[in-house]
């Protein structure tokens, strides 16, 4: 192939020319005439039998047009269900509504439709609801202990899913082992926090018996194909339609229980239904993520070679398995970077009366990174030795990839030595510890931590997936067409939501096609009129995006050759495309434009004998593999040991997503995972009440989420390592930030306060869970 | 979440310890009562309303006396919903301590369980410990006024 030009130019987003315009649209932004407005009402306990509802006062408000109750809901449906179901894992029928027993606070249990949202609300305050309370648990532990409330009778141990992934000889290699470090890690629930929350808008169209749906959704196929199935339809009798997204970050994928509930309500009342969640919904409604508790073992020789790896974990799943639910990436990327072979890996996904769990940028990766690089340290510190050298030591070097990990999955390239050297000799550390030494005995307590990862990047194929029972492929499609004038238009089920695929599927596209970005048309997140669609998430978009792209703009490019060796007189072999035109290789000066070569297929002459008109292709991409970025994130910090206060003074990160298509967008893309990443690991945690089982941090008043000006600068260096195994050599970046935040924090501060022997074991990190440590070493002696 | 708050009367615990027993008339001071009504021996419906930040709610609680140490101590349960504004419910347990001051006064200490759910319930403790003083505040306020009053008008 020739080369791509516009492959790894910073071309600047095609779709902020609207968004920086304020010209955007995004799901409130669209109001059809007539339209009904939706305010639900939510369970304000966290587990109750709902004895009686009575709507009937509701029913006669003024500008009511419709009330759903959960009897309605479940009679007229079916559950929703889980995109990726686990093999033997028990049904938590999960309806758009709640019927007869709510299981979380916040679980919608009645909805109004009505002229305007505050005729709707008002409405609310008119169903009487007689709820009986019954006893609840919002914690793991309390959740597994004998006797403990059941949330489903399908699950009376109130365990959904059990699993074990073992590899090698873990029991052997743990006796063994010269060293072993335990320890129990507690990971905080939180939330992706889009600043456009959730918003559906419904409407049935009477002429053809269809209903549209408009989502702020990442997924607009896979939502159809759950709504569809939840509503007893034809999939082509379903319409999703995602305009701008103002983020996701993954918890936008897969249908929600609203989505059912204004769908039923725009049949009920013909007329379009739009809900728009408020914040204080979202944080009750919109999936959780990430919380678990684990117990882990590492064991290694005296040397410091790493040997087995055991964990025991439970993930806090919620009161229900949503579409996505519990993460897989926990198990799969447990070992991370390095040369491990034996592990025993068991997980026990446990409901709990609170919230569902979803996907969140970074989904296990965050959590197994936290846990094992958190441990990694101890093991260095419990040997004697510097957490670098113990980590170069046990890294894959490149000359051992691919390497099979003990959860099966290949990491197909990379230098994940070279990506720690840099991070640290970023923050000098060849003279830190002497620095850190001095610091010391001025009183001053400054520390380094380091966390390395490696990044699981799209799925390694839909039969892969498929193994595990998911619903969903791992490929991606577009259909391109070339219009009269020359200009390529893709059309793709992908919705954007902040990753910048208008621009990098326009710049693979008109690399290929001989065009410039701009003229590339991207037609995006409309089920009807693009080809089956995964959607964006799990950072395969790009890679399985550019692999259809590929395949589609190549056929569209040998036919324009063959119709331009028809208009040229010349053999199609001896063209190319390139800047706007057809042309001899050997004789740029034999030419013809693509404009003239549309034109052709567009009026059907002149054409070689036999070729169709038109220049359009629809292709789909499986990619056969996953491909591994990695890196490491380097922090440096000072910590006030009487008070637990610190300050972040450095935050490094150095990562390898493989050739970067945009690099302005992969900067952006790394800037705002690490800005989660860190969040998540300093600031974030949705707190529930032991003895109510209430949500008490539910706004933004109240849950920590930093803004620019909490956050520390961040100092990123890429590396460039194109993947073997995947068109041009992509790898995924989306969620890579989000990934060692945590871990590298934590081995900071108990870097810099190894001298008390402080050890941190949640999340997040914060001056009072560092004080608290403190007074326990002290305690301890 | 437990709210404690400490406030010192003008008057004798015997004359404070009387007014407490007039549940009525103790209601009259609390801001954002709207009506007492008695179900039975020591058990009374309350409706009241408040505010916290842009959002409002009227409850409507079922109050019952757990005990009392005349001159000493009373111990009140209410279990409530709200019936209007925003959806949610309520459950407190209310201690409230008499001691007498050197002044001649009489030092009162309310300390209150509440557990509040739903939507109101996740606006966080701040909101609400902050109100819950703003309501004791004025609470003490009136108390102070009804005990002068009573006592003007013997």
């Amino acid at each position: 192939m020739d080369k791509l030009p516009w492959l790894g130019a910073s071309v600047k987003r095609k779709e902020d020319d609207r968004l920086l315009r304020g010209s955007g649209r995004f799901l409130d932004d669209v109001e059809e005439t007539l339209t009904l407005h939706v305010a639900i009402g939510r369970c304000p306990y966290p587990h109750a039998r709902i004895r009686s509802i009575d709507v009937t006062r509701a029913l006669g408000h003024s500008g009511v047009e419709a009330v759903l109750t959960g009897q309605q809901v479940v009679a007229r449906t079916e559950a929703i269900t889980a995109l990726r179901p686990f093999a033997g894992s028990a049904p938590t029928a999960f309806y758009g509504m709640a019927q007869e027993v709510a299981r979380y606070e916040g679980e919608p249990v009645v909805a109004v439709a009505a002229v305007d949202r505050y005729v709707a609300e008002d409405a609310l305050e008119l169903i009487d609801i007689d709820y009986e309370p019954l006893p609840h648990v919002v914690t793991v532990e309390d959740a597994l202990r004998p006797g403990a409330p059941q949330l489903h009778a399908t699950v009376p141990s109130n365990v959904v899913v059990e699993s074990t992934v073992r590899a090698g000889e873990p029991d052997r290699r743990l006796a063994d082992a010269t060293v072993t470090v335990e320890g129990t890690f507690r990971i905080n629930r939180v939330s992706g926090a889009p600043i456009e929350t959730r918003g559906v808008i419904a409407r049935w169209a009477e002429d053809s018996s269809t209903l549209e749906l408009w989502a702020s959704t990442q997924t607009p196929h896979l939502l159809r194909a759950q709504l569809a199935h939840c509503l007893r339809m034809d999939e082509t009798d379903v319409r999703v339609i995602a305009p701008d997204v103002g983020g996701a970050f993954g918890l936008k994928i897969g249908v929600y229980p609203e989505d059912i509930i204004a769908a039923l309500l725009a049949i009920d009342t013909r007329r379009p239904v739009k809900w728009i969640e408020d914040r204080t919904e979202f944080f009750r409604g919109a999936a959780h993520a990430r919380e678990a508790v684990h117990t882990l073992t590492l064991a290694a020789d005296r040397d410091g070679t790493l040997r087995a790896l055991r964990d025991r974990y439970l993930i806090d799943l919620g009161a229900y398995h949503g579409p996505l639910g519990p993460p897989l990436l926990t198990n799969v990327m447990l070992a991370g970077p390095y040369r491990l072979h034996d592990a025993d890996i068991h997980r026990r996904v446990v409901l709990t009366n609170k919230v569902p769990m979803g996907a969140y940028r970074g989904y296990g990766q965050a959590e197994s990174n936290y846990v094992r690089e958190v441990l990694v340290d101890r093991l260095a510190r419990r040997l004697g030795q510097d957490p670098a050298d113990f980590r170069r030591r046990n890294l894959l070097r490149p000359d051992e990839l691919p390497f099979k990990n003990v959860s099966g999955v290949t990491y197909d390239s990379g230098d994940y030595a070279r990506g720690l050297d840099l991070a640290l000799s970023r923050v000098g550390y060849e003279t830190f510890r002497a620095r850190q030494k001095e610091s010391g005995q001025q009183g001053r307590h400054v520390g380094v931590g380091m966390s390395c990862y490696v990044e699981f990047t799209g799925y390694p194929s839909s039969a892969f997936l498929g193994r595990g029972g998911a619903r969903f492929g791992a490929y991606e499609s577009v259909t391109v067409r070339m219009d009269r004038a020359g200009r390529a238009a893709i059309s793709t089920g992908v919705s954007t939501f902040g990753q910048g695929t208008e621009t990098t599927f326009a710049q693979i596209a008109a690399s290929l096609l001989g065009l410039d970005p701009a003229d590339v048309a991207i037609h995006r997140g409309d089920s009807k009129g693009t080809p089956y669609s995964v959607g964006g998430f799990a950072s395969r978009t790009m890679i399985a995006g550019a692999g259809a792209i590929e395949k589609a703009a190549g056929q569209i490019r040998d036919k324009m050759l063959r119709i331009g060796g028809t208009i040229l007189g010349v053999d199609p072999a001896a063209l190319e495309t390139t800047t706007g035109v057809v042309r001899r290789r050997d004789d740029p000066s034999v030419q013809v434009s693509i404009q003239r070569v549309s034109e052709a297929a567009f009026l059907g002459y002149p054409l070689p004998p036999g070729e169709d008109p038109g220049l359009e292709a629809t292709a789909y991409f499986d990619p056969p593999s996953s491909a591994f970025g990695y890196g490491t994130v380097v922090v440096q910090v000072e910590v006030n040991a009487r008070s637990g206060e610190f300050a972040l003074q450095r935050y490094i990160l150095v990562h390898d997503c493989g050739t970067q298509v945009n690099p302005m967008i992969v900067e952006g893309q790394v800037q705002g995972a690490v800005a989660q990443g860190i969040a998540a690991a300093l600031f974030e945690e949705l707190v529930y009440d032991r003895d109510t089982g209430q949500l008490v941090n539910g706004t933004m008043v109240d849950y920590f989420m930093p803004t620019a000006a909490d956050l520390p600068v961040f100092e990123l260096d890429h590396l460039e390592t194109p993947s073997p195994v995947t068109p041009f050599g992509i790898k995924g970046v989306g969620e890579g930030g989000t990934i060692a935040a945590a871990a590298a924090i934590t081995n900071a501060v108990c870097d810099a306060l190894a001298p008390f022997g402080v050890e941190l074991d949640r999340l997040p990190v914060t001056a009072e869970s560092i004080w608290r440590a403190l007074a326990a070493a002290r305690a301890k002696g | 979440m437990q709210i404690q708050e400490t406030f010192t009367v003008d008057a004798p615990p015997t004359a404070v310890w009387k007014f407490f027993e007039d549940i009525e008339r103790v209601a009259r001071c609390v801001p954002g009562v709207q009506s007492v009504d008695v179900l039975g021996p020591d058990r009374y419906k309350v409706l009241a309303t408040q505010k916290v930040g842009f959002i409002s709610a009227t409850f409507e609680m079922a109050t019952q006396v757990e005990s009392k140490d005349p001159l000493k101590s009373l111990a009140l349960s209410s279990v409530g919903k709200s019936v209007k504004g925003a959806i949610g419910n309520l459950r407190s347990k209310d201690r409230v301590d008499f001691e007498a001051t050197p002044e001649g006064g009489t030092r009162v200490t309310l300390t209150s369980e509440v557990a509040v759910g739903g939507m109101l319930g996740a606006l966080g403790h701040k909101a609400i410990v902050s109100k819950s003083k703003e309501i004791t505040e004025k609470f003490a306020q009136a108390l102070q006024a009804e005990i002068r009053a009573g006592e003007a008008g013997r």
